[in-house]
């Protein structure tokens, strides 16, 4: 916490150097936090360089972050995939270019593929805080109170919406299943 | 019960997290067991996710230098930005200079009128600087006061002089007196006294003869002049006597 209060002091003053440092160091787990809600790498990609920009403008603007910089950089990029998904969606890349890329045994790359799409479609079906705590805990690996920086909330209110974001998403995968 | 249920799973989601199985989860809270299972196979599954397709390094490049891009973009921005708004009043050092002159510039003026008084005050009274070391150095002579070699007699009264009339002060060119006496019909003649009052005749330093005055008899003399014309009521020594002793000098000589 106290490496990332230096850091956004120095890069509220445009350094250069601080600037590239953050984007080095948290770009890569931003990136995979979109992938993982949206499994499209060039989106991903897209999203994830709109969510440095992003905390360029809150930079310019005197906002953002002042102590806990991962916690804002992922919820803003939980916003942009919200946004994303309420925006009428394109053209996705289809899932045999992405199979043809794969070095994987076909087969099991497309049954992997069909399960996390699965997967992705249920977490969709959660609120906006019960995705984020599956994705940030049992995804990203975030402790409890991490968590909590990033919703805004207290470990035990996380252990509760843990608890139910669960329950929710074991309903919705089974009646998925039954169908 | 809840909130005791809500600590179990998480410790039994730490577990599963440290790589422990859902089955010896499961037997540490056996009483939960029914409970926790789906949970923690929903758990599990989730963690499938945690497989992404890495970034590419092209695209994680081509974002980092667009990101810096942006950012120096915006610091010129925000300099400007600064410097629009600053304008005139963020040049603070104009106020501070201006004092300095404007104090400057009195200091100036008033060395300058000093300098100006001085230099009237030593062509009017060239003694006015030296003054007080002269007065050490070479002490004045005090004026005394000493009686005149020559003591010019007081002029000496008769009784005839102050009885002269003071019509002709002054000599007429002509010779001819220019003030007639002219009787005042008002006046009534007052009888003569005995005591005639000695009126002092002015006379002139110079050797002008003074003019001579034709004697006039001292009774019944009527005033040439209304002296009092010009003394009502300030002239001191002006008395009820006055008037009726107006032939006695006109009130000049009451008081020698």
């Amino acid at each position: 916490v106290r490496d990332e209060r230096l850091l956004l002091e120095r890069a509220r003053k445009y350094d250069p150097e601080a600037l590239g440092e953050i984007h080095d160091g948290y770009s890569e787990k931003i990136y995979c936090y979109i992938y993982r809600y949206l499994g499209e790498a060039r989106l991903a990609e897209d999203l994830t360089a709109e969510v440095f920009l992003k905390l360029l403008e809150a930079i310019k603007a005197s906002k953002g972050p002042r102590t806990h910089l991962s916690a804002w950089l992922y919820r803003v990029a939980h916003n942009l995939v919200v946004d994303h998904f309420r925006r009428p969606q394109g053209e996705s890349l289809p899932l045999e270019e992405e199979l043809v890329a794969a070095p994987e045994n076909v087969t099991v790359a497309v049954e992997k593929k069909l399960a996390q799409q699965q997967l992705r479609a249920a977490i969709s079906h959660l609120t906006s805080d019960q995705q984020q705590v599956i994705v940030l805990k049992f995804v990203e690996g975030l402790s409890n109170a991490e968590v909590g920086q990033v919703l805004g909330k207290t470990e035990g209110a996380v252990k509760s919406l843990q608890h139910r974001a669960l329950a929710a998403l074991q309903r919705i995968m089974e009646r998925e299943e039954a169908r | 019960m809840k909130r005791d249920f809500e600590t179990i799973l998480d410790e039994s989601l730490s577990r599963l997290k440290q790589e422990e199985s859902i089955e010896a989860c499961l037997g540490r809270y056996s009483q939960y067991a029914a409970q926790l299972e789906p949970l923690l196979r929903t758990a599990r599954k989730v963690e499938m996710l945690k497989d992404t397709e890495p970034p590419s390094a092209q695209a994680m490049a081509t974002g980092r230098e667009r990101f810096l891009r942006e950012a120096t973009r915006l610091w010129a921005e925000r300099a400007r930005a600064r410097k629009l708004t600053r304008g005139p009043a963020g040049r603070t050092w104009i106020l501070p200079l201006a004092v300095v002159a404007l104090l400057a510039g009195l200091l100036l003026l008033v060395l300058a009128s000093l300098l100006m008084l001085a230099l009237l005050l030593r062509l009017n009274a060239p003694d006015i600087f030296h003054w007080p070391y002269r007065q050490w150095a070479t002490p004045r002579p005090q004026p005394t006061m000493t009686q005149p070699a020559t003591d010019t007699p007081w002029p000496t009264m008769t009784p005839r002089e102050y009885q002269t009339p003071m019509a002709p002060l002054y000599p007429a060119e002509s010779g001819t007196p220019t003030c007639t006496p002219t009787p005042v019909p008002t006046v009534t003649p007052m009888p003569p006294t005995d005591t005639p009052v000695p009126t002092v005749t002015p006379v002139p330093p110079t050797d002008t003869p003074v003019p001579t005055a034709t004697p006039i008899p001292p009774t019944h003399t009527p005033h040439l002049m209304d002296d009092h014309g010009g003394c009502d009521g300030d002239c001191e020594g002006h008395d009820d006597n006055d008037h009726d002793g107006g032939d006695q000098g006109g009130g000049h000589g009451g008081h020698h």
